[in-house]
């Protein structure tokens, strides 16, 4: 019974969080306010006894990813004045396109047949690090094996167009 | 698999062999990688009955094929950009191993087996194609092309992810042959794999450029180098076209009803805007980027009328024959001197260059679709097959063809015109008549070898 009013009151919390995110009329303070929904999602994800997912989701998002938000958002000097003019049907067309979104997800939703009933909570090892440091070098060895030709084809590919020319640097 | 280990390796050897700045030990090292895993491929394809199996990869014979086409069409570019790519001495090995990592995500594509597995590849496949689309840093249009086909194609990703997650929670599993069996065996499909399903879709449909997420595709193909231009119509298109085929023909072919009306208008919409837009183009590559629009249109009647994976030959004939035609006119793009390409700069090409001239005029007769040309097979074999479910869409299709030879006629044109001004074209190196030669071979006598 706890548990299940810990999951609604971190549910609105984390929904108003988010609400706030789009509503707050200061870029930083809706970057804040989303670091702050990651922080909520991550308390979701630990009561769904997903605690390697909870921990990454806070280094990589709330750490590392946002930060760089705040950094940009802080060098662009973002201000009223300056925002750039959205036309009125551009605005009317993502409302209604974004609201039809949101009416077939939440149909989806509502005739939504469960699979499995309820999340087991008996085993505490499964979403740990343990377990998923099994599959990952066992059963999927191939795919994490094969995603570090992504990531160094983005090392290679971000240095390359990152990397001043000499030429440019001379006409300089 | 073993060609995905030899790919990804002589990528590695090619960048660090561009540490010595010398771009002809690069293109070497390069070509030899793709050419061996080319050759282990056709090794592999005389024995077609013992699928190799990994988890989330499958080598069944389709999976061989589609490879190989890969790697070739990769191997015709990369030759025919060293041209482009050794002008920046530096860098000709960087790029050269971007595009073989691209290939080992192309390869991933056509060969997985779960949704994981394609995921990896899709995204290994294009960030690459982000990058090599703005090497031109002086060029501001260049850059553009990398910036808007970057942010489109993160967004798309992301729709796609967001469909990726709907289809694992309605079904439970990320393998398509299970997913296959759960849309065949279960008489009501719940919503969210209709959802799924929809999102898929959109984000496919973005990735190989059909009508309504069509919008990107002539400004990055314009501002992007031509080499890279070619590759993303030709590999990334075909690698696209693959994946839709096997996961909306084949997995989700069960529940066709849901997606096959969006498609035939989707189908119909490309084939018309992309050739009533071809006919007012002024610049090569716009032109070709429209054109494209239409071929994708022609394409996607092949997704909707095939359901297995033993027809899947006619697709890849289409997009085979497609591939060669598309390597010939970019690589004729690569000549033309002027930054910005207008068609008009192609004056005079067959009249000073009779053998370029020549095998770009069958090249765009083969994308017309004129009898003995390798083109006409694909897109014969595409129409008659869906000619059975969909009459009027083939007729719309036939409609098209002839819409399209319009502007190919136009562009024939003005190569064999005289001209009078100073010529626009630049001296060909030698391995760009390598390349023509073999793709005029292909197009002359493939509709014969491979139909």
């Amino acid at each position: 019974m706890s548990l299940a009013i810990l999951t609604y009151i971190l549910g609105g919390l984390t929904f108003g969080s988010a609400l706030m995110v789009v509503l707050a009329p200061h870029p930083v303070r809706s970057v804040l306010y989303l670091i702050l929904t990651f922080f909520f999602i991550s308390g979701n994800y630990i009561l769904l006894n997903a605690q390697f997912v909870a921990v990454v989701n806070i280094i990589v998002y709330a750490g590392a990813i946002m930060v760089l938000f705040l950094f940009v958002l802080m060098l662009l000097n973002l201000s009223k004045e300056n925002e750039p003019k959205t036309k009125n049907v551009a605005k009317f067309a993502a409302v209604v396109a974004s609201g039809i979104l949101a009416v077939v997800l939440i149909a989806a939703t509502k005739d939504t047949m469960i699979l499995q009933s309820g999340y087991q909570t008996s085993d505490n090892a499964q979403g740990l690090v343990e377990g998923l440091g099994q599959l990952l070098f066992t059963k999927y060895v191939l795919p994490f094996e094969i995603s570090s030709v992504l990531f160094l084809s983005a090392m290679v590919g971000a240095v390359l167009l990152a990397k001043r020319e000499k030429q440019i640097t001379n006409e300089l | 698999m073993d060609a995905l280990i030899i790919l990804f390796a002589s990528g590695i050897l090619t960048m660090f062999i561009s540490l010595l700045k010398k771009p002809v030990l690069s293109l070497i090292t390069a070509s030899a990688g793709l050419f061996i895993a080319g050759s282990l491929l056709v090794l592999n394809f005389d024995h077609p009955l013992n699928f190799i199996k990994y988890e989330g990869l499958i080598f069944d014979s389709a999976s061989v094929l589609f490879s190989l086409t890969i790697v070739v069409f990769t191997l015709l570019l990369t030759l025919s950009g060293y041209a482009y790519f050794s002008k920046e001495k530096d860098h000709t090995g960087d790029y050269m191993a971007l595009m073989l990592f691209s290939a080992t995500g192309a390869l991933c594509m056509v060969s997985f087996s779960d949704l994981f597995m394609f995921f990896i590849g899709l995204e290994i496949l294009s960030i690459p194609v982000y990058v090599l689309a703005g090497t031109k840093k002086k060029d501001l249009r260049s850059t553009e092309a990398s910036i808007k086909y970057f942010f489109t194609g993160a967004f798309a990703t992301g729709v796609l992810l967001f469909g990726i997650a709907m289809i694992y929670g309605a079904t439970g599993t990320f393998k398509i042959a299970e997913i296959e069996a759960f849309i065949n065996t279960n008489d009501t499909l719940p919503s969210f794999l209709h959802v799924g399903i929809l999102l898929m879709l959109a984000s496919f449909l973005f990735k190989v450029g059909a009508v309504p997420f069509h919008f990107w595709s002539p400004d990055v193909y314009e501002g992007s180098p031509s080499v890279m231009t070619g590759y993303m119509a030709a590999v990334v298109k075909f690698a696209g076209f693959i994946a839709f085929f096997k996961l909306f023909s084949v997995a989700f072919g069960g529940a066709s009803d849901y997606w096959a009306p969006i498609l035939i208008v989707v189908a119909i919409a490309s084939m018309f805007l992309g050739n009533l837009s071809a006919i007012q183009q002024t610049q090569f590559k716009r032109l070709i980027a429209y054109s494209s629009i239409t071929h994708v249109g022609y394409a996607l009647l092949a997704i909707l009328s095939f359901n297995s994976l033993l027809n899947v030959q006619s697709l890849w004939i289409y997009l085979f024959s497609y591939g060669f035609s598309i390597v010939v006119l970019l690589s004729v793009s690569m000549l033309i001197k002027q930054e910005d390409d207008s068609i008009a700069s192609l004056k005079g090409l067959a009249r000073k260059y009779p053998f370029i001239g020549f095998v770009a005029i069958l090249a765009l007769l083969s994308m017309a679709g004129i009898p003995p040309l390798f083109g006409f097979f694909g897109k014969y074999m595409v129409f008659s097959r869906a000619f059975g479910a969909y009459p009027m869409l083939v007729i719309i299709a036939i409609i098209n063809s002839g819409i399209g030879i319009y502007y190919y006629l136009r562009t024939i044109i003005v190569m064999l015109s005289e001209n009078d001004q100073e010529s626009m074209i630049k001296t060909p190196h030698v391995l760009h008549y390598l390349v023509l030669s073999i793709c005029a071979i292909a197009l002359m006598v493939g509709g014969f070898v491979f139909v």
